[in-house]
């Protein structure tokens, strides 16, 4: 009995390096896959609408103090046109596009998949750089 | 007729090692992703670059050299790595790498092979501390020595398919860099000269799984009591991995041939100790 206990202790002493490594190995994968994220930043084109958002009046008009409100208005007067009509956009121009740069986390996972195709790059900045947006490349640049 | 080692009958793991090019074909299928499926998330175990137009898993080499470039720690490609090694240690190398199948499809031309000197076998090393971690760690991914710009297999697998793809379908060729082909081109012919010429000088992934032979459950275990110098191991070896007759050699690709002597046997870690005294 005691020789066999003795044989185990032997066997697992002698199977204590690898089995430490491969718990580190299952942990760094665990981590990898479900905890590990990078902050990675890339260039969107959004649409701002310069339209005044439904529901915005004159501050002030409803029962406000005389004196806010546009030229003429007294309390209790329907609420006029906001803003004024010679201060709306025509509808051409009341959206504009511009580039903003937006950061967020990514996961490891994602990552892997990115740098097969060279979607991540490294600036000088060490900024971590998504290099294009919307259809990824198929082939990676090297 | 050749002395052999005392008490010798074939083992299992030598009637095996006669199937290992069926396994390694196996495989084959497998890594060729034949469902169309594009794991590329996932790490493979294996040297098998992931812009391969047939790729199913990411290359753990490409995965290492690209996060070294972006200061990651690539958690993922070490747990793989880690894992596979310390289980199997090189038998991925020998069993299951596509690369190392096609070294081995073109080691069987009948023609004359040298062996390369053993301490050929540090240049691994030197192309995984370099080209993989230190040169894109430093330099990014821009620099011509990063390893994924010189890697043969990225050369066979991807840069000659997209190269040979665009120019089917009428675009524009566009030609892979020169380093990259000049060092397949070197890699290609080596391979009919010496057996698996990348494997035992330049693999920074049989490096790493070296490195894992000495420490994983399964591995080639010597018994000096049963030798007597009949140097069959050594003549059954193509790799030099038993030339120094230990199990556990880092160039040891573990294809099981030197197992056919009784000197040598597969064993693992619960069964017995690495050697003998």
């Amino acid at each position: 009995m005691m020789n066999n206990a003795w044989r185990w202790l032997v066997r697992i002493l002698r199977a204590a390096v690898p089995l430490v490594l491969l718990a580190g190995g299952i942990a760094s994968l665990a981590y990898g896959v479900a905890r590990h994220t990078a902050v990675v930043s890339v260039e969107q084109e959004i649409e701002i609408d310069l339209a005044a958002p439904p529901g915005m009046e004159f501050p002030g008009v409803e029962g406000g103090a005389p004196g806010f409100g546009p030229p003429g208005f007294e309390p209790g007067m329907a609420a006029p046109d906001f803003p004024p009509p010679f201060l709306q956009l025509p509808p051409e121009l009341s959206k504009v596009k511009e580039k903003v740069i937006v950061s967020e986390p990514s996961s490891e996972l994602t990552l892997i998949r990115e740098v097969t195709f060279g979607g991540v790059v490294r600036l000088d900045t060490g900024v971590l750089w998504r290099t294009y947006t919307g259809d990824p490349p198929s082939l990676c640049p090297t | 007729m050749a002395p052999m080692a005392k008490g010798n009958s074939i083992p299992l793991s030598a009637r095996l090692a006669r199937w290992r090019a069926w396994v390694q074909g196996a495989f084959l299928l497998v890594w060729l992703d034949p469902l169309g499926v594009r794991l590329h998330m996932v790490c493979s175990p294996v040297f098998h670059c992931y812009s391969c137009p047939l790729a199913l898993f990411a290359c753990p080499i490409g995965v290492l050299a690209n996060f070294s470039a972006l200061h990651l720690v690539p958690y993922v490609a070490l747990g793989t790595l880690v894992v596979i090694g310390v289980l199997v240690g090189s038998f991925i190398c020998g069993w299951v790498c596509p690369f190392g199948f096609l070294q081995d499809l073109i080691g069987r031309i009948p023609t004359r092979k040298f062996e390369l000197p053993g301490w050929m076998g540090y240049g691994r090393y030197v192309v995984l501390a370099s080209l993989v971690l230190a040169i894109p760690y430093f330099f990014g991914e821009e620099h011509p020595l990063f390893f994924c710009r010189v890697c043969p297999a990225g050369a066979l697998e991807a840069a000659l398919p997209h190269t040979a793809s665009t120019a089917m379908g009428g675009a524009g060729i566009v030609w892979p860099s020169a380093v990259k082909m000049a060092v397949f081109g070197l890699v290609l012919a080596a391979m009919f000269f010496t057996w698996r010429p990348w494997c035992t000088v330049l693999c920074p992934l049989g490096a790493i799984y070296g490195l894992c032979n000495r420490v994983s459950f399964l591995f080639l275990k010597f018994h000096p009591a049963r030798c007597n110098d009949c140097d069959l191991c050594r003549r059954l070896c193509r790799y030099h991995g038993s030339s120094e007759r230990r199990g556990d050699d880092m160039r040891c690709i573990r294809c099981m041939e030197c197992t056919r002597c009784s000197a040598v046997t597969l064993s693992h870690v619960f069964e017995s100790e690495r050697r003998e005294v």
